[in-house]
């Protein structure tokens, strides 16, 4: 058998890595060992790759891991390789697709989806671009004139997530018990200290926070407590703010 | 001359020990980073490689570049690492003698090379294109095998020797993956630093590994062995004094234990060629 020019020696290896049967042609390009065959020392690469990348996954979706147990991760993890292999020089973003793959699932919990999307949120927030800290003593130098045209900027790491499910209380205490589904909206951030951290939002906060992010200034913000006195609304607003502020979820005004 | 400085013995730097550069508590000569992990937007790990370049000398250690790959060098990949390269000023650059990519999929692994004229002027014209797109001379490192092929026609010490005289590279000495490769494949470690060109070395690694009992497995999840430890004084003796860094990328221990095994480097060294050797 000729030998195998380079091209076709690594697109029949990465294939037996992959999981396919080894082709005879690579078979016939590997030195038998003293204590393995051909296909026994392909198969330390197989194993490798594979068990390096599920790691890769358990480690950024550790609750979803949780949930899953180790058997039904392999399983996972297994398809999802064969369906989304790594195409990026950083490990870091071979998982980006678990939540859809885990959408188009009907063997999983039916949290599991969302769940994956809040792990992959803390992943984002964890790299996301850094941003100064608006902080307490930088709204007090504003004047009281300029509040109602004031507009804030998010950290760059926040996003909102929204789910059928308390992904929060999930994430919480990640079981295979079943969740009693509740409309639920996550704010997942990076704070000052770098902790990714993440909670969940009433219908009040996440008004006000959406209208924060769309760039519409204080005035606006308190149309969210448009049913209270104009005074009650801007301090219930206000409140909020110092509680983002205090967060670390605020990356300035402007 | 030499191509590249000696630094003395450093660490990999890793995630358990960034609370000890944030604090400023950490002491070492120099330090090894991945560079995949900071291809980043932000976050505590740029602040990480701030404040450990601050302290000490950085290299940037890359595993994705794939020189041996048959796909297309990453454009992508090499404007990122330029970036870091600005950023960091990093002694040195290095990556490995492997390939990892096919048609765009990313093994994330290490893979072996069949050391053929065609492979090596594969690789020594894709290590002069990265050296010209970066601008400087990179160090490649030999990795641990577990397997070879049937149609190789050098053995891979005189492989990894004409690289670096053809693409003019330095070479990371990797005395652990020697040491693998030479269990699993049934060759002398000393035979291999005897095909070494000693001025092209500017690196030393030192590792721990697994005896999976058909093979050795370069886990780097132990303490540097004595097996290796003797590889090490081998080529100190053969190649001279290099900056060499202890990895430990697994089961990572307590960084005072990480650091003690720089320290045994440095003794090593001290022992094999004299305390004036660095200076020499």
């Amino acid at each position: 058998m000729p030998a195998l020019a380079l091209p076709e020696l690594q697109r029949l290896f990465f294939r037996r890595i992959g999981g396919a049967a080894p082709d005879p042609a690579l078979l016939a390009a590997v030195e038998p060992s003293a204590t393995l065959d051909p296909d026994g020392r392909l198969a330390v690469y197989a194993d490798a790759y594979f068990w390096r990348l599920h790691g890769v996954l358990r480690d950024d979706y550790p609750k979803v891991a949780a949930v899953l147990g180790p058997d039904a991760l392999e399983t996972l993890a297994r398809d999802y390789l064969a369906t989304h292999p790594s195409d990026n020089p950083s490990a870091r973003h071979f998982g980006r697709h678990l939540a859809a793959f885990l959408d188009a699932r009907t063997d999983v919990a039916p949290f599991l989806p969302d769940l994956a999307r809040l792990e992959w949120a803390r992943v984002d927030a964890f790299d996301a671009p850094d941003a100064p800290a608006l902080t307490l003593a930088d709204l007090r130098t504003v004047a009281p004139e300029d509040w109602p045209g004031l507009r804030f900027v998010p950290q760059p790491s926040l996003i909102v997530l929204r789910s059928a499910w308390p992904i929060h209380a999930v994430w919480a205490a990640p079981t295979g018990k079943p969740f009693a589904p509740v409309e639920t909206v996550v704010r997942v951030w990076r704070a000052p200290d770098w902790r990714v951290l993440h909670g969940p939002m009433d219908a009040a906060e996440e008004r006000a926070l959406a209208a924060l992010v769309a760039g519409e200034p204080f005035a606006v913000l308190c149309e969210t407590f448009a049913h209270l006195e104009p005074e009650a609304a801007a301090r219930e607003t206000a409140a909020l703010l110092a509680r983002w502020v205090e967060d670390g979820l605020l990356a300035g005004v402007g | 001359m030499a191509l590249f400085p000696h630094l003395g013995h450093g660490i990999g730097l890793r995630p358990p020990h960034y609370p000890h550069v944030l604090d400023g508590s950490i002491r070492a000569d120099w330090f090894e980073v991945i560079s995949e992990n900071f291809m980043i937007r932000g976050g505590r790990p740029l602040v990480v490689l701030e404040k450990a370049r601050a302290a000490a000398p950085v290299v940037l250690h890359g595993v994705s570049l794939s020189l041996g790959g048959v796909d297309p060098l990453s454009a992508e990949y090499l404007a990122d690492l330029e970036r870091l390269i600005a950023r960091v000023e990093p002694a040195w650059v290095s990556d490995h003698l492997c390939w990892g990519t096919s048609r765009g999929r990313y093994a994330h692994d290490l893979l072996p090379l069949p050391y053929t004229e065609e492979a090596l002027a594969h690789v020594a014209a894709r290590v002069r294109r990265v050296q010209d797109r970066l601008g400087r001379r990179i160090l490649v490192e030999n990795v641990s095998s577990y397997l070879t092929y049937t149609h190789s026609t050098m053995p891979e010490w005189t492989f990894l020797a004409a690289l670096a005289e053809r693409a003019d590279c330095g070479i990371l000495l990797d005395v652990n993956n020697i040491y693998v490769s030479a269990v699993n494949h049934g060759f002398d470690p000393g035979e291999y630093l005897a095909g070494i060109p000693a001025g092209r070395v500017g690196q030393i690694h030192l590792a721990g590994h697994s005896d999976c009992g058909t093979h050795l497995l370069d886990t780097h999840d132990h303490p540097v062995p004595p097996a290796v430890w003797d590889v090490y004084r081998d080529a100190l003796v053969r190649l001279g004094p290099a900056s060499t860094l202890v990895e430990w990328d697994d089961r990572i221990p307590a960084l005072d234990e990480l650091l003690a095994q720089a320290e045994s480097a440095r003794a090593a060294e001290a022992e094999v060629l004299g305390a004036s050797a660095r200076s020499a």
